[in-house]
């Protein structure tokens, strides 16, 4: 394959620039910063893509607005042409398109199978080399530059040896047999503790067993000693009874001989003292109540000595008391007949005013008037007919006079008409001039004449219709009738404008218009006077008709005026004079009646009060004059005698009173001397009964006997006491006898349990903490905490262990994929490079080298020269060790078998060359170009090939024929 | 008649659970607590569901580490049943074994333990005899075929046989094997069985219930016990699941993550897809696979991601934790024709192929860790299926440095 042209669209500083690689050998030409390196990395990234987007430097991407990427011209092998297109796109390497010389478009998958699995990586080892490649040679020593030299026929790179390099840190960073601080070393001897501590765990757990056997003996040690400190206790307890009982024993001893002593006092009662006490006090308060009767006695008698009462006034004193009940009667009494004097003189006055208005002399003709309801109805029913007629009779009066008036206006409204009626010539006249017009203006103007008049006569008919329904009473009908009239006027009148203004227009005319209006009028006058002649015939009859109803009206009236005088005389009333004052004349005869019954009520009234009046008075007199009084008024009189009387009342009942108290104190003192007496005879019994005489010795008695009640209490509780400390099947006779025979105290026995019973608590002390300490164990072991925990850490120590070790494996794999991946390189592909590369070396070094070999596994090459002395790469001059690294990059490439032979890429590497090596190099990449592509590129100068000309002017401008055309140059 | 029982197993009590390594102090503990908390759980629902009774065949307690505490623990359980009137039928199997003493202080008289000889107990169902229960404890390790000797014996409704073991293959020695045509030939009527810690029916009748608590990452998912329900023609197996904390695995493929945002937002919404009952806690192992840009950083950045995630997670209802989290891309560089290749990256794919082809070689290079007093005692072995991981890992651990060389030149 060979490069043939580029075309960079965009890449760097590249713009679409296009350069053509003429020839197999091609020279790049230009100084630093003028480009060579940006094409070397087009070519590159248009073949296998340009880099990730991480390595930005390496893409390339043109600041400016050109497409990233271009495209290269390829010649194949088979002598084809392709045009491989790198453009950027969707993938960070970017998008290709192959155009093939067949005209046909082709993607990624034709270049892929171009280049088949090489990449850019494996490309760059094989096919580009540069000064830096040269320049490690000058910095490596010893086993290192043997190791460069050996991977340059290998990789033409040094990554294996740094792969290699990196796999040994790492291992040795994890695991060494014998180290201490590799990770691995020392998770391993924290697993080695770990252990140890489960171990001992574990061991403990086997001492489980043994624990809980040791607690249940000691538990069963524990239960013998709770019950034999049990029983002693239950001795001790026995001892301090009998202790407590005897001393109850003893006391009561002491309470018997006391009661004996006190025995003879046994019968005497307490409650004796208590009665005598009472019957003491009982004594002592009726002596004193005695004496204090006879004293009240004493005064009372001498209080009513003298007493006087005034007899006389004994038999009026019922009187007296009724009279001064009857006191305020008399007083309402004659107010009420004053006010009814008033009442009556009132009476009076109002029935002589009633009497004078009625306009009757004689009382007898006003009481005997019947004023009954049926007579009230009657004359009612009488009055309400007479108003009817009455009124019936002045519309008709009126309406007879509106028919005359009518009639006179109607009259002189037909004489007027008549009046202006025109001669019968001049209708004549008039009748032949509009003649003569109307055939003159045979289409004439519409004719109005016939709406007109009948408005005119419609209006006229509404209204008189209106005025006679007015007239005789119909308002509805007459105002509907005038609305009709009136309607009918405005439509007139609005017609009537109309034709004025036609008139107007017509003004022009001949007079024979005057003369058809003339007519029109004449004939319009004729109708009203015949309409006029109509009405006041109607008027006359209508007239004529309301003068016969006034006339039966008038008889009606008769009528009633006789059943008003029927009327009269059935009631026996005085006539009432006219008929339509009769109800009112009635109602007054009415009021006169009522008013002179009340009168006469009155009157009575008063005769009643004027004998209760008089009773009253003549009782009082009679009083008086018992009790001897002078007379006075009735009031006063009343009032003397009842204070009187009162106070001869009130000195009668104080007497009396002390009459009374005087009887009570007596009959006090003598009950008040019984008690006394009788209390002393209870005393004497009491004595007596308790055979003492005298009060001091009763005294001392009931002091003996409390003293006999007190012991006998305190027997009574001692053998309360000595019940409640018996045990069961113990009887107190039981206990007396045993005391009675043996009275002894058990303090000692008591001390010497307490001692025993120390002892065992002590020991039971000691069980306990053994048990404690025990359980404590049990409850450690048991819980575990501590072991799960060490086991959770062990077991995740082991996990680390395994992942660490499972890196290990890996670096040690991939070391172990190394080794035997050269080993079959060093087997199967090179001898062909050595081949190669030697006899390149050969040909570099002039024949001064002739043979090139490797030694299986040792990884490192040796040299033999003309003389047949070997030597290792660092052996040599490092200006020999360029040349060997050279022939065996040169050597790879060539023996790198590829269906395609790719363009092998110099970067000025041959600096440093003297100049008759450099030629020794152009020659042999002369020898090597037909066949295989050689781009170059150089800063400034061309190195002269070896089988080129003189080398002195090498350097000229036309190098190009110095070196006999076999390469073409772009100069950038 | 009906019987209804709850059916465990594989409680393993006092099992160390080093997943929560590093984890906050809060969720260590839940996890290491999780099995006392699975099995108050299971305890607390036999006492609501009023079952007749409990069965667990075998695996109590955890390898020989005699935490007293945890049987204690245990007993204080039985003891709850036995005041609900339940009983307990147990067996033991190859991890607590008869001849390790457990129970030190005896368990309470509603549990039965069978003898390690097969026997035969009965439980009472209103005064009459409702189901015989065949079982035989485990002494030491027991590698022959103990149900072959359970004999059904007639006086009762229900025939249940208790068994801890595994089918039988073909020469491993597997503990109490059996067939499992032979233990239908027995015409029970439940097999309870245990010793698999993965829920599984053998048939309608046979099934293991699978351990109680998930805890590490091969015991995935939901965990809990069967309910059994039998009655005269019918049996009824339910599930229950009563972990608090589920262990999960997710595989995570970085292909087409241009950056770990991506990456974080598709765990996330793989995690927010599974829904656990009751669970109030993911534990989560993360494999990360397929081939993408990312590769070449997971290396660096994976447990920056890890703990991104699990702040993530630390606040999600129910909360997840990532305590494992594996690389098992590819790196963008790898390429799968690689080894036809005839550059020495073509010999490098060349030779981990043949070293998977004979990973002898390999255990060889690494038998340094497992010499006397060596990391190795504290090992477990991955067998070859290790070793092809470690190779792939290898690889991939490769490319990783030759892309990162190959970048530092540029």
């Amino acid at each position: 394959m060979k490069i043939e042209a580029l075309h960079i669209y965009g890449f760097g500083r590249f713009h679409d620039e296009k350069i053509t690689v003429d020839s197999s050998f091609h020279i790049f030409q230009g100084k630093n910063e003028t480009g060579k390196s940006t094409i070397r990395a087009f070519i590159q990234a248009v073949l296998f893509g340009f880099p990730s987007k991480k390595e930005l430097a390496g893409r390339h991407e043109p600041k400016e607005g050109s497409r990233h990427g271009g495209s290269i011209t390829i010649r194949l092998e088979d002598g084809a042409q392709a045009v491989v297109e790198r453009t950027a796109g969707r993938k960070s390497a970017g998008d290709v398109l192959v155009y093939t010389g067949d005209g046909r478009e082709h993607g990624a998958e034709w270049l892929e199978g171009l280049l088949g699995s090489l990449d850019r990586g494996m490309f760059q080892g094989i096919f580009c080399f540069g000064l830096e490649g040269l320049g490690e040679i000058q910095q490596l020593k010893g086993s290192d530059l043997n190791q460069y030299i050996y991977e340059a026929g290998m990789t033409g790179t040094k990554h294996i040896a740094s792969i290699e390099k990196k796999l040994q840190q790492r291992l040795d960073q994890l695991y060494k047999p014998r180290g201490q601080k590799p990770e691995m070393n020392t998770l391993l001897q924290e697993l080695h503790e770990k252990k140890k501590e489960l171990r001992e765990w574990e061991a403990r757990f086997d001492m489980y067993d043994h624990l809980v056997r040791q607690k249940n003996e000691v538990e069963e040690k524990q239960a013998g000693l709770k019950q034999k400190k049990a029983d002693l206790h239950a001795r001790k307890e026995q001892l301090q009874r009998r202790q407590t009982l005897l001393l109850v024993y003893r006391d009561l001893q002491e309470v018997y001989h006391h009661l004996e002593t006190l025995k003879p006092f046994e019968h005497v009662s307490l409650d004796w003292e208590e009665q005598s006490t009472a019957y003491h006090e009982q004594r002592k308060e009726a002596g004193s109540q005695e004496e204090e009767q006879a004293l009240a006695e004493q005064q009372i008698a001498a209080r009513s000595e003298g007493a006087d009462l005034n007899r006389r006034i004994w038999s009026v004193r019922d009187s007296v008391y009724a009279l001064k009940e009857k006191l305020p009667l008399y007083r309402k009494y004659s107010d009420d007949y004053n006010r009814l004097q008033q009442e009556a003189a009132q009476h009076k006055k109002r029935l002589a005013e009633k009497q004078h208005r009625l306009g009757i002399r004689e009382e007898t003709a006003l009481t005997k008037a019947q004023t009954s309801m049926n007579a009230e109805e009657e004359l009612h029913d009488l009055s309400g007919r007479a108003k009817g007629l009455q009124e019936r009779i002045r519309l008709l009066e009126e309406q007879i006079q509106e028919h005359q008036d009518q009639l006179a206006l109607q009259k002189k409204d037909l004489d007027t008409h008549d009046g202006h009626r025109r001669s019968e010539e001049e209708k004549q006249r008039s009748a032949e001039v509009v003649e003569k017009q109307r055939k003159e203006n045979r289409d004439g103007r519409p004719v109005w004449q016939q709406p007109v008049l009948l408005l005119q006569l419609a209006s006229v008919i509404f209204f008189t219709l209106g005025m006679r329904e007015m007239i005789s009473g119909h308002w509805l009908m007459g105002l509907i009738m005038f609305g009709a009239g009136f309607s009918a006027a405005i439509l007139w009148i609005l017609q009537q404008q109309f034709r004025a203004v036609n008139r107007q227009a017509a003004e022009a005319d001949n007079d024979a218009a005057g003369h058809t209006a003339e007519l029109d009028a004449d004939q319009r006058l004729e109708t009203s006077i015949r309409e006029k002649q109509w009405e006041y015939d109607r008027e006359a009859n209508t007239y004529q008709a309301a003068l016969d109803k006034k006339q039966k009206a008038d008889e009606q009236w008769q009528e009633l005026l006789d059943s008003m005088e029927k009327w009269t005389g059935t009631y026996y009333f005085p006539s009432p004079g006219s008929l339509l004052q009769a109800p009112s004349f009635f109602t007054a005869v009415q009021e006169w009646q009522k008013e002179k019954k009340q009168q006469e009520a009155v009157e009575q009234e008063m005769k009643t009060l004027e004998v209760y009046l008089f009773g009253i008075e003549q009782e009082a007199e009679k009083a008086a004059a018992a009790i001897g009084i002078p007379e006075d008024s009735v009031e006063s009189t009343i009032q003397a005698a009842w204070n009187i009387v009162e106070k001869e009342e009130a000195k009668e009942k104080q007497y009396e009173q002390d009459l009374r108290d005087w009887e009570t104190v007596r009959s006090r003192r003598h009950y008040y001397r019984k008690r006394r007496e009788q209390a002393e005879r209870s005393i004497q019994n009491l004595y007596h009964l308790c055979g003492v005489e005298s009060g001091e010795e009763f005294k001392q008695a009931a002091a003996a006997k409390r003293q006999y009640n007190d012991w006998k209490t305190k027997e009574n509780w001692l053998l309360d006491r000595m019940r409640q400390s018996l045990a069961e099947g113990e009887t107190t006779s039981l206990w007396f006898e045993t005391f009675e025979t043996d009275d002894s105290d058990p303090d000692d026995a008591i001390q010497n349990m307490e001692e025993a019973e120390k002892d065992l608590e002590h020991e039971e002390d000691q069980y306990r903490n053994e048990l404690a300490s025990i359980n404590q164990e049990i409850r450690t072991v048991e819980e575990g905490g501590t072991y799960e925990q060490i086991l959770q850490q062990y077991e995740e120590k082991k996990g680390e262990l395994q992942r660490l070790s499972r890196n290990w494996k890996t670096y040690r794999a991939a070391r172990e994929v190394l080794n035997k991946a050269k080993s079959m390189y060093e087997k199967e592909r090179q001898p062909e490079v050595i081949q190669n590369a030697s006899s390149y070396f050969s040909y570099l070094t002039a024949s001064q080298y002739e043979r090139l070999f490797a030694p299986i596994g040792e990884e490192t090459f040796i040299v033999e020269d003309n003389r047949g002395f070997r030597f290792t790469p660092e052996e040599l001059s490092r200006g020999t060790a360029e040349q060997l690294y050279l022939s065996l990059r040169l050597a790879l490439a060539e023996s790198y078998h590829h269906n395609q032979t790719l363009p092998f890429i110099l970067d000025d590497p041959f600096v440093n060359f003297d100049r008759e090596r450099q030629s020794m190099v152009f020659s042999l990449l002369t020898t090597l170009s037909p066949h295989r592509q050689i781009l170059y590129f150089t800063c400034d100068h061309i190195p002269a090939s070896s089988s080129g000309v003189s080398s002195a002017d090498v350097y000229s401008e036309d190098i190009t024929v110095a070196v006999r055309g076999s390469f073409t140059r772009t100069l950038l | 008649m009906k019987l209804r029982f709850i059916h465990t197993a594989d409680l393993h009590l006092g099992s160390a659970v080093p997943a929560g390594a590093g984890a906050d102090p809060r969720l260590k503990e839940q996890l290491e607590n999780s099995i006392d908390r699975a099995v108050e759980h299971m305890i607390q629902d036999a006492a609501a569901l009023q079952v007749d009774f409990l069965i667990i065949a075998g695996d109590l307690f955890d390898q020989e580490n005699r935490s007293l505490k945890h049987q204690i623990f245990l007993k204080q359980q039985f003891e709850m049943l036995k005041q609900q009137n339940i009983k307990v039928y147990l067996i033991y199997g190859n991890h607590d074994p008869v001849d390790r003493r457990y129970a030190p202080s005896g368990w309470p008289d509603n549990v039965h333990v069978f003898d390690t000889e097969p026997e035969v107990k009965v439980f009472h169902k209103h005064g009459t005899p409702a189901a015989h229960l065949y079982g035989c404890s485990y002494k030491g390790k027991t590698q022959h075929n103990v149900a072959s000797e359970f004999v059904k014996q007639p006086g009762a409704s229900f025939h249940i046989g208790l068994l801890h073991g595994e089918e039988e293959k073909n020469g491993t020695h597997s503990y109490a094997p059996f067939l499992k045509e032979e233990l239908e030939a027995k015409r029970f009527d439940y097999w309870a069985l245990g010793h698999i810690h993965t829920r599984q029916f053998l048939s309608e009748r046979i099934s293991y219930p699978g351990n109680i608590q998930g805890r590490h990452r091969n015991e995935t998912g939901e965990k809990g016990y069967s309910l059994v329900e039998l009655d005269e023609d019918d049996a009824a197996v339910t599930f229950c699941p009563v972990s608090q904390v589920v262990f999960a695995a997710l595989e995570i493929s970085i292909e087409d993550c241009t950056g770990f945002d991506d990456l974080t937002d598709k765990v996330l919404r793989d995690i927010s897809e599974r829904t656990f009952t009751g669970a109030s806690g993911l534990w989560l192992d993360i494999t990360l696979t397929g081939k993408g840009m990312l590769s070449d950083y997971l290396e660096e950045e994976r447990e920056a991601l890890q703990d991104a995630l699990n702040r993530i997670g630390e606040a999600e209802r129910p909360f997840f934790y990532v305590y494992r989290m594996e690389d098992a891309t590819m790196a963008d560089l790898q390429q799968e024709e690689l080894e036809k290749e005839n550059h020495f990256l073509g010999d490098v794919a060349r030779a981990a192929a043949e070293l998977k082809q004979d990973p002898k070689q390999l255990e060889n290079a690494w038998s340094v860790l497992y010499q006397p007093t060596g990391p190795g005692m504290y090992l477990s072995s991955g067998g070859e299926e290790e070793t092809k991981e470690v190779l792939e890992d290898a690889e991939r651990l490769l490319w990783q440095l030759w892309g990162k060389e190959t970048a530092d030149e540029d």
